[in-house]
């Protein structure tokens, strides 16, 4: 199991990954529920950086519904965390397309948190008000980026695009917010 | 972002986006997962339900079809048969009958056409 051989075997928590997954798909609930538990604060961060904070979590939430009714679909056990990704993600930028961000969010009305550290609130809403100026699927692309580390052939498949497409919103992403940071004026960074 | 460090504006701003976007979740991802499987549920069931009512509602409607579906025909049948007995009916002007005994009766048909050619075609 822990071996280091040319072919990576799979770690202790991808075969428990896989064997949940299994069990789930045979709907075995409590299977899920550990799954989910897992992957739950990856899904929702990808989520906060897409639909904002207040939405996230709902947003995950009807992922999950979503992953449960399709778990039998499921080929390869293995592969769950890549696919409920791509699920969250398709679905947090469906959600930020059919409402404006900035109207549903307002900043002044974000919810509290029981233990809200003042400059990390700042901090956030700083992040989100660059961030609601971007379209939904540069948000997830950059969030794949920055956040998850992802290649261009591994956001592409996460958000059901080429990974050339990809590197194109990631770019055009990158000038938006170096523009949104007064780093270059209008008309600059258009090729870059 | 709130607290610059003279770098890059796009790092700070990416450092930030790590930062604030790891904070702790309101809920936790088993509890969402129950909700998540007791919803799927209802609808799976309210869906059921949904297919039950329109299957009702059609075979309702297919037994009123079937039930009003000969008295909708009945006016219809001699409409079709009418041409044939009105067809009929022209030839039977041109046939003559003549009893050769009492019993015997020979029925001559004439075509339209040799009616006033002495019979002949």
């Amino acid at each position: 199991m822990h071996g280091s051989g040319p072919t990576r075997p799979p770690s202790d928590v991808e075969t428990a990954d896989a064997d949940l997954a299994r069990r789930a798909g045979q709907g075995d609930a409590s299977a899920f529920a550990v799954l989910a538990e897992r992957h739950w604060p990856r899904l929702v961060r990808l989520s906060r950086s897409v639909v904002g904070a207040a939405e996230a979590e709902d947003v995950v939430q009807e992922g999950l519904v979503v992953a449960w009714n399709r778990m039998g679909t499921l080929r390869d056990p293995a592969a769950f965390p890549a696919w409920m990704l791509r699920i969250v993600a398709r679905l947090a930028v469906r959600t930020a397309r059919r409402w404006s961000w900035r109207r549903l969010l307002p900043f002044s009305e974000l919810p509290e948190r029981a233990d809200p550290a003042p400059v990390l609130e700042a901090e956030r809403r700083d992040v989100e008000r660059v961030l609601a100026r971007l379209p939904p699927r540069q948000r997830a692309v950059m969030h794949l980026t920055v956040i998850e580390g992802m290649s261009d052939g591994e956001i592409g498949e996460a958000l059901g695009m080429g990974a050339a497409t990809a590197r194109s919103h990631r770019r055009k992403a990158k000038v938006a917010i170096r523009r949104i940071l007064g780093v270059v004026g209008p008309g600059e960074g258009e090729d870059s | 972002m709130s607290e610059t460090t003279g770098r890059d504006p796009v790092s700070d701003f990416e450092d930030a986006w790590r930062r604030t976007v790891g904070e702790p979740t309101r809920r936790g991802g088993a509890e969402a997962a129950r909700r998540a499987v007791d919803r799927a549920r209802q609808r799976r069931r309210r869906r059921a339900s949904a297919w039950a009512v329109a299957a009702a509602a059609g075979l309702a409607a297919l037994a009123f079809g079937v039930w009003r579906a000969p008295v909708a025909r009945a006016p219809v049948a001699p409409v079709a048969s009418a041409p044939p007995f009105a067809g009929a009916a022209v030839p039977a002007t041109e046939v003559v009958v003549v009893w050769l005994d009492e019993d015997t009766a020979l029925y001559m048909n004439l075509a339209p056409g040799a009616v006033g050619n002495g019979g002949r075609p």
